[in-house]
């Protein structure tokens, strides 16, 4: 390696330290003064209540005793007694900090029950005594595994012990199944082919699954009691929907709940919820949930946000709803536009289905009618300012949007930043020491960057006020006349710096490319391309030159001002010399 | 293979703006001994350190057995023994540790050879570095550059702190060393008369530059030192190329030149001096002269002030 | 080589000793935690990892540091470059010494934690081994973090002031665990510490082979 690669490199290694611990540095700030603007978001600023929404029978009633209920961080309520009256999402900033920030991200995966990445290969949801179902990427074959438990000799229950009035000491032996996209067996075989890359439901209900195999662009759904996997729709090639997600759990959440009896259904809602009063056995019961225990209807998430109703019986799909998009600082989330899930940082979609259960006494519980009542949706914008909430009804008509706003109904996507002055000067100035050549990318392709990861961005800030205007839905004009307002500090630092940078090159002697590359890169990297600049530059000491009287460097042959050669006055050598 | 063991080209440096080297080029050829010889402060320990590529130069370049100094591979480093001027050995380690480094690290290892050392200088193998006297740490330095049998011996001052006996000692082991063929010693030293003893070559820093590099018997004809009695007053100034230096009392002048020759005897003739004697010079006296005056300007001590600058 | 690599570590053993330490005093916790308290819980283990890291990022940056340190003060390579030792095979030593101290502190936890865990694992789901555990991914970031703290303990240790290479890479390591912080223990995290320990190990090896001695 000559002298000159190796500084170049030497200057690059130390560009990219400075740049890390630089950038880890600014992140603290950023995030400190953002919770320190989302930390007095009043709660009534946080919520979004949509009374009635023709989804709960209860809307309205004066019998009805609680509200509640889903959150924009997938949260659910686990009591079957509650009574709904009303649909209200909540905006949990603790989600940016638990999901968006990386170290708690791998800690929110560790709770129990927990799906695991698929990169690990399995994911699957253990009850314990060898009650699970997982997909194994290996084999590519889905693993259900159940207990039995001896309720006589030779003869075994599904049903846990504890159910049937039985001693807890009985001893457990467990079945296991195998499903491919070829059938159910007991045993691995390659006959039942495999799933390579499957999108499922999150088995709650595990004899039932319904999946979408990537691959393939088909539906299937197993059943595991009946041992069989249908293969159902296939999505033409020209088709150009793309499921990312579906069926239950997750972003599929909501309550489950008893409906109310018939007398306390509110007048207005009598001839909706007439089934309420229908005569049914002892054993049945109607119950309230966002999902369809039968697994005859799943919901399925496309990547454009559009959210649609899978038949599995003559698997036929229809629209019934969308992400609404929700407000941010330069745009304002227009009524009908679907929001793409990897822009969102949280979602959740909140189907109303009412099931008649009927339990079948030591075996599971058996559905005997479906009815599906439209849905609930909510959208956590990419910077965790604002929820939007849409409903819709059982044809996927949206009925009505409600937004988080501030004080005189601004929204919250800019009600945040007045209640801190001082987070947000201090936010707006360390987003300003941004270098500028990723503000610039900021602007130009934050939106491109998953929503959450652009709360963990070091680089490029999808969430800064620079990127936001990026994604500004009005003209271009407009957004360009605000762009060097927003980024105004940040241009003057650097030129400032630049010009800096040049001067001491120019007294220090680098070479004129030397010169060039330092001042474009302190412009493009600002503070800390002059913070590697001082690093790195020789610390030769200067001496004076005895021709113009500026200060050279002496590992220089000549003066890299006049060009004239050296002359040590301080030296009088002899003007004798003894030499072979 | 070069016939120089040392080779530098235009070496030049500075330290903090202050230069100490200003275009050495030092040729030191293959088997023999080199005395480097100057004052404090002269450089000879910075060239040293460049040649083994402990300093980088300012500018220049340096050559050690046929490698550049600042990338001297292992292979050379394995034959060039060094022995600092300090001695610089790792203080807390004890002399045992030390050894067994060495002895690790070497190319070659003489242990026999070693061993007498050892017993000669009476070294504690226990001991730490740090409680050494002056004297032993040399006398550890010395041995462990000599085990390693080095093609290229680098002596910065070595009997710097030993006493009479020792010196005495080190001499005799530097003379069986370099009985062997092929040796090269680099040596620099202030004690004068071991040089003297000692070295084939000299050469002497002034003023940043390597004003004498040529063998020592050479040296010692081309300098003269010459008493010169004149009838009446000195001349104020005489003609004569490289005078290295002039001292006048009353009718007497004193002269040490370079490079004598006839033709500078032909132009001390032509002034007609009542007689002139040479005064014979032993490397101690040449090197006074060589290095006596920073400003190099002649002075009449009759008057007392510089009649000229040379 | 191997005779400068035992020297590193003879010269160095304070922080040898404190990394076997580390390594003992963790895999008995953790291991403890996860066997006879919590199985695989996360909380208490992910704080208890969380500790180790911060230790071993202590220990390890005053290694680097330490090394680079004494070196200079000690002029130890000015005499190691007078034997048959160039400076690359000094720097070399020392990187491996640095690797081994890292390794000693985590490597035993990890082997560990993993015979512990398989102890215990959820053997009623076949094939799947740590469910909830810290996985390898977890293991090789504290190791590549501990790494690049000594690698940043290294560049500021070669100084004659003791404040810059004790402060400083204390600092300047703290400021480094927000990578884990910020991006948790997934490829970005990888995309940000590899270049950046090359970067620090480049700048080091500049340094001490560029330094008069």
């Amino acid at each position: 390696m000559n002298a000159r690669t190796g500084k170049f490199i030497n200057a690059v290694a130390a560009g990219f330290i400075v740049l890390v611990l630089y950038l880890l540095v600014l992140f603290s700030g950023r995030y400190y003064c953002f919770e320190a603007l989302m930390e007095p978001m009043p709660q009534e600023w946080k919520k979004v209540t949509i009374c009635p929404s023709g989804l709960l029978p209860g809307e309205g009633s004066p019998n009805q005793t609680k509200d509640i209920l889903t959150y924009a961080d997938a949260g659910i309520s686990n009591d079957p007694n509650t009574k709904l009256s009303a649909v209200q999402f909540e905006l949990n900033d603790f989600f940016i900090r638990s999901e968006a920030i990386g170290i708690s991200r791998r800690y929110m995966s560790y709770l129990p029950r927990r799906q695991l990445s698929t990169k690990d290969g399995f994911y699957c949801f253990d009850y314990g005594d060898n009650y699970y179902l997982l997909f194994n990427k290996h084999n590519g074959l889905f693993v259900y595994s159940y207990p039995l438990y001896p309720i006589g000799p030779n003869s075994f229950s599904k049903v846990p012990p504890k159910t049937l009035g039985l001693s807890t000491k009985t001893i457990v032996k467990s079945k296991i199944y195998f499903a491919g996209p070829n059938g159910v067996s007991e045993t691995a075989s390659a006959s039942l082919g495999r799933f390579t890359e499957p999108i499922t439901d999150k088995m709650f209900f595990k004899e039932k699954l319904g999946l979408y195999e990537v691959k393939q662009r088909r539906f299937y759904l197993i059943d595991f009691d009946e041992r069989k996997v249908t293969a159902g729709l296939e999505l033409a090639s020209g088709d150009k929907r793309e499921p990312v997600a579906m069926g239950e759990g997750d972003y599929f959440t909501g309550p489950g709940w008893m409906p109310p009896a018939a007398k306390d259904v509110n007048d207005e809602w009598k001839t909706k919820y007439t089934f309420l009063s229908d005569t049914i056995e002892p054993n049945e019961r109607w119950i309230g949930g966002s999902f369809d225990y039968s697994k005859r209807h799943i919901t399925v998430l496309d990547k454009s946000g559009q959210i649609y109703e899978v038949n599995t019986v003559d698997w036929s799909i229809r629209d019934v709803g969308f992400l609404p998009v929700p407000r941010s600082l330069f745009s304002y989330g227009q009524q009908n536009a679907f929001a793409a899930p990897r822009d969102l940082l949280n979602y959740q979609i909140t189907p109303v289905y009412y099931t008649l259960i009927r339990t079948k006494g030591n075996r599971s519980p058996e559905v005997k009618d479906v009815k599906y009542f439209g849905m609930c949706t909510s959208s956590l914008s990419r910077e965790g300012t604002a929820l939007a909430v849409a409903v819709f009804d059982p044809n996927g008509k949206l009925v009505c949007r409600g937004d988080t706003k501030g004080d005189g109904g601004i929204s919250t996507a800019s009600a945040v930043y007045s209640r801190s002055p001082m987070a947000r000067t201090t936010l707006f100035l360390l987003e300003n020491l941004q270098p500028v050549v990723f503000e610039i990318a900021s602007y130009l392709c934050g939106d491109r960057i998953e929503a959450s990861a652009g709360h963990r961005a070091l680089f490029i800030l999808p969430n800064s006020f620079v990127g936001m205007l990026g994604r500004y839905d009005g003209t271009k004009f407009d957004r360009e006349v605000f762009l060097p307002l927003l980024m105004g500090p940040s241009l003057i630092l650097s030129v400032w710096l630049a010009f800096r940078v040049r001067k001491d090159a120019t007294i220090i002697g680098l070479s004129g490319t030397a010169k060039k590359w330092w001042t474009v890169g302190t412009i493009a990297f600002g503070l800390s391309a002059y913070i590697t600049y001082r690093l790195t530059r020789p610390k030769e000491t200067l001496v004076t030159c005895q021709n113009c009287g500026n200060m050279r460097r002496p590992d220089m042959e000549t003066c890299h001002r006049c060009g004239s050669k050296w002359e040590i006055p301080e030296l009088t050598p002899p003007n004798w010399r003894i030499c072979d | 293979m070069s016939e120089y063991a040392i080779q530098t080209e235009n070496i030049v440096k500075y330290f903090d703006g202050r230069c100490v080297l200003d275009g050495i080029d030092l040729k030191v050829p293959q088997g023999g001994i080199y005395g480097l010889l100057g004052r404090n402060g002269a450089g000879k320990t910075t060239i040293i350190r460049i040649l083994l590529g402990l300093e980088p130069a300012t500018r220049g370049e340096a050559s050690v057995l046929g490698a550049s100094s600042w990338q001297l591979p292992a292979s050379v480093l394995g034959q060039i023994g060094y022995v600092a001027e300090g001695h610089n050995l790792i203080p807390n380690y004890s002399v045992r540790r030390i050894v067994e480094l060495y002895k690790g690290l070497s190319a070659r290892w003489n242990e026999q050879f070693f061993r007498r050392l050892l017993e000669t200088f009476r070294l504690p193998m226990e001991r730490k570095v740090s409680q050494l006297s002056r004297g032993m740490r040399a006398q550890l330095n010395l041995s462990l550059a000599m085990a390693t049998e080095p093609k290229l011996l680098i002596l910065d001052d070595p009997t710097l702190g030993l006493d009479t006996v020792a010196r005495r000692q080190f001499l005799e082991l530097a003379i069986e060393l370099i009985s062997q063929d092929g040796r090269t010693i680099l040596f620099c030293s202030h004690i004068l008369s071991d040089v003297e003893r000692l070295a084939d070559r000299i050469g002497i820093l002034r003023a940043g530059k390597l004003v004498v590099d040529c063998e020592l018997e050479e040296l010692k004809k081309r300098v003269r030192k010459l008493r010169v009695i004149f009838d009446g007053q000195p001349p104020r100034e005489l003609p004569i190329t490289e005078i290295i230096a002039e001292k006048r009392q009353g009718r007497e002048m004193t002269i040490t030149v370079a490079n004598w020759n006839e033709n500078k005897q032909a132009i001390l003739n032509i002034f007609k001096p009542a007689s002139y004697t040479e005064i014979p010079m032993a490397l101690e006296e040449i090197f006074i002269e060589c290095t006596a005056s920073g400003t190099d300007a002649a002075v009449d001590y009759e008057q007392g002030e510089p009649i000229c600058s040379r | 080589m191997f005779t400068l690599i035992i020297r590193e570590i003879q010269d160095n053993w304070v922080f040898f000793i404190a990394a076997a330490i580390l390594a003992c005093a963790f895999s008995f916790l953790i291991g403890w935690q996860i066997y006879f308290i919590n199985g695989m819980q996360s909380l208490p283990i992910t704080i208890l990892l969380m500790v180790n890291a911060v230790c071993g990022i202590l220990i390890f940056c005053g290694l680097g540091a330490a090394q680079m340190y004494w070196d200079k003060m000690k002029r130890i390579s000015a005499l190691l470059t007078t034997l048959p030792v160039t400076r690359n095979q000094i720097f070399t030593a020392r990187i491996a010494a640095g690797l081994l101290a890292v390794a000693i502190g985590f490597l035993p936890t990890v082997v560990t934690i993993t015979a512990v865990s398989n102890l215990i694992g959820p053997s009623s789901i076949p094939g799947v081994g740590l469910v909830n555990g810290p996985t390898s991914e977890v293991w090789i970031l504290i190791f590549l973090l501990c790494f690049a703290s000594y690698c940043v303990g290294l560049q500021t240790g070669w100084t004659s002031n003791r404040i810059i290479p004790t402060l400083g890479s204390l600092l300047l390591s703290m400021i480094l665990t927000c990578v884990i912080w910020i991006k948790g223990f997934e490829l970005d995290a990888y995309l940000i510490l590899i270049p950046f320990i090359a970067c620090c190990l480049f700048r080091a090896w500049r340094t001490f082979s560029t330094a008069a001695l």
